[in-house]
């Protein structure tokens, strides 16, 4: 099946188009803030580079989360409208998941770090047991990036931290082993994989559409009345 | 040409199918209210998060209601410009992956604009130039519309919207969120002529607009029955709130009339739907040499059939290419003039 990944939880946005055998295109672009600008760019430019137009795909995944709640709900959005025009299902994926898979096997006690505002990151431990099934998936602490120096002492992290987060902590940090996903393999190409997986593990229907995590959000409305 | 539209301006999730700009095939309009009612207003956060939940639902609810396939669906618009950036960007990420998927023009409009043509969508044959004065809770407008998308600024609030004012006012009295209609309903009932309170600006000759002057004025009064722990007479001061706002609407469409030898007013907006306002500027117009159009009420308030109505009379050729920066703004100029329309003090 070709997969359409999208991911716009960071700084640098990414799409990915995936066969059954593996990634055929990937476009990354620096977002600048502007997920919104950049969304159907990257999603035009992976589709030509693949060769593959957009009424081919048969599959959707998209990052929800954590990460800038402006650039999941522009993926999201964008995910489940192709979804309907396109009749496909679409699958989420956490960053966390990302993270898991990036661990090599047998490694543990490492730490996922993902930036979410200017003051605030989502931590999670990370191991290498059962990576694709989100239920697997580590509690998640919100914490202010001024807190995050003791936390990461002597351990290993993979961060998705602006540029000047991570700048700071690996110069505060000397016995860490500070991985930059910025040098990994993009999360929309790994994302693809686990949404593969995911669907073997089990399909959804085309309808259900896919919400944003926003972690670190205070609580929110339970219920929607809708009037119309 | 069918064209299907989304707007997201504010806190309502609107998608609407129209063919030729004044055919509506559908029109569907959904309101989050949870958050309204339990903040008291909008909270622009919980808003998007809303229209990220009811986007695809509405979609679907206006090809349902229209009999329209999406395939047949020959051109998009959106509402880009003007209104809460969360909300927008949430429609104009959906209009972009529509434009991608079916490879379809995708048409950006000005919110404000889009009231200028709700008046078109059930009179398409509205002479142009004419006299636009568009009220609302975000914008509070006099225009003279010289052609499609050309505009002349003739007035504009140097403060709040009436329509702000009317909510403010509704919350005040406890009347709930959207305040517009309740105060409608109460003031019918009571006296305008209970309190005197301030027409700012009416006699100063020029179309612009002040209402927290206003605002500040029938707040103390409702105050004043509050410390004195006397019931508030809440239909009298609704009636002569109500008249105030009326008053001055009605003075500054004359002045604009006058100013500009136009025969013919279009009215939208939100306060558009107000009885009082209709009654009077109807009533006025065989007096003044102009006749006044409004839409109809459903086309007033927040709806995506303005925005189809708009991008068809202003053609396709602005449609914007799905790899040009086609991003939202809160606040943008409208049509060819160069300035600014938020409520607040924007001048200079």
């Amino acid at each position: 099946m070709l997969t359409l990944s999208l991911d716009l939880a960071g700084e640098i946005g990414s799409a990915t188009i995936s066969s059954d055998v593996g990634p055929l295109a990937t476009v990354e672009l620096h977002l600048q803030k502007k997920p919104l600008r950049h969304c159907a760019r990257l999603i035009d430019g992976v589709t030509k580079l693949a060769d593959v137009p957009v009424k081919r795909i048969e599959r959707l995944c998209t990052i929800t989360g954590p990460g800038s709640w402006t650039g999941l709900r522009v993926a999201a959005v964008t995910v489940n409208t192709l979804s309907i025009a396109l009749q496909v299902p679409v699958i989420a994926v956490n960053l966390f998941e990302v993270f898991q898979a990036y661990m090599t096997p047998g490694e543990s006690n490492a730490l996922g770090v993902v930036q979410v505002s200017h003051n605030q990151v989502c931590v999670a431990t990370l191991g290498s047991t059962a990576p694709y099934r989100s239920q697997e998936l580590p509690e998640v602490s919100v914490l202010r990036i001024c807190s995050l120096a003791s936390l990461l002492e002597g351990r290993k992290a993979i961060l998705a931290v602006n540029s000047s987060t991570f700048d700071t902590l690996r110069g505060q940090l000397v016995e860490a082993a500070l991985v930059d996903t910025r040098h990994l393999p993009r999360p929309s190409i790994i994302a693809a994989d686990i949404a593969a997986k995911k669907w073997q593990a089990g399909p959804s229907h085309w309808a259900t559409p896919v919400r944003p995590l926003y972690i670190g959000s205070p609580p929110t409305v339970p219920e929607h009345t809708l009037e119309g | 040409m069918i064209v299907m539209a989304i707007e997201t301006a504010c806190d309502d999730t609107a998608v609407a199918i129209v063919r030729d700009g004044h055919d509506v095939l559908s029109s569907v309009v959904i309101t989050e209210m949870v958050a309204q009612e339990r903040f008291g207003g909008i909270v622009p956060e919980l808003a998007a998060r809303a229209q990220l939940e009811l986007l695809t639902p509405a979609i679907e609810q206006a090809l349902a209601e229209a009999s329209v396939q999406l395939t047949q669906i020959d051109a998009l618009a959106v509402n880009n410009r003007h209104g809460l950036l969360r909300s927008i960007t949430v429609g104009v990420a959906a209009a972009k992956a529509l434009s991608l998927a079916l490879n379809i023009p995708l048409m950006p409009i000005h919110h404000i604009e889009g009231h200028v043509y709700s008046a078109l969508i059930e009179n398409p044959g509205i002479p142009w130039p004419h006299v636009c004065l568009t009220v609302a809770g975000g914008h509070n407008l006099l225009l003279q519309a010289n052609s499609h998308g050309e505009y002349q600024l003739l007035g504009r609030t140097l403060d709040d919207a009436a329509g702000e004012v009317y909510d403010k006012l509704a919350r005040r009295l406890g009347l709930g969120f959207p305040g517009g209609l309740q105060i409608d309903r109460l003031a019918a009932k009571g006296d305008p002529n209970a309190f005197a309170l301030p027409r700012p600006m009416i006699g100063d000759g020029t179309c612009d607009f002040s209402f927290s002057g206003l605002k500040t004025a029938v707040t103390r009064l409702v105050d004043d029955f509050v410390d004195a722990s006397k019931p508030i007479p809440a239909e009298d001061i609704a009636a002569s709130f109500q008249a105030a706002v009326v008053d001055v609407l009605a003075a500054k469409v004359l002045v604009a009339v006058r100013q500009v030898n136009s025969s013919v007013v279009t009215v939208t907006g939100g306060v558009a739907a107000n009885s009082e306002l209709r009654s009077r500027l109807s009533k006025m117009g065989p007096d003044h040499d102009f006749e006044a159009f409004f839409p109809s009420l459903r086309y007033c308030t927040d709806n995506a059939a303005m925005i189809a109505c708009a991008a068809h009379h202003l053609g396709i050729e602005h449609a914007a290419g799905i790899n040009e920066a086609l991003d939202a703004s809160s606040n943008a100029p409208l049509g060819n003039l160069g300035v600014l329309y938020s409520s607040k003090k924007q001048r200079g």
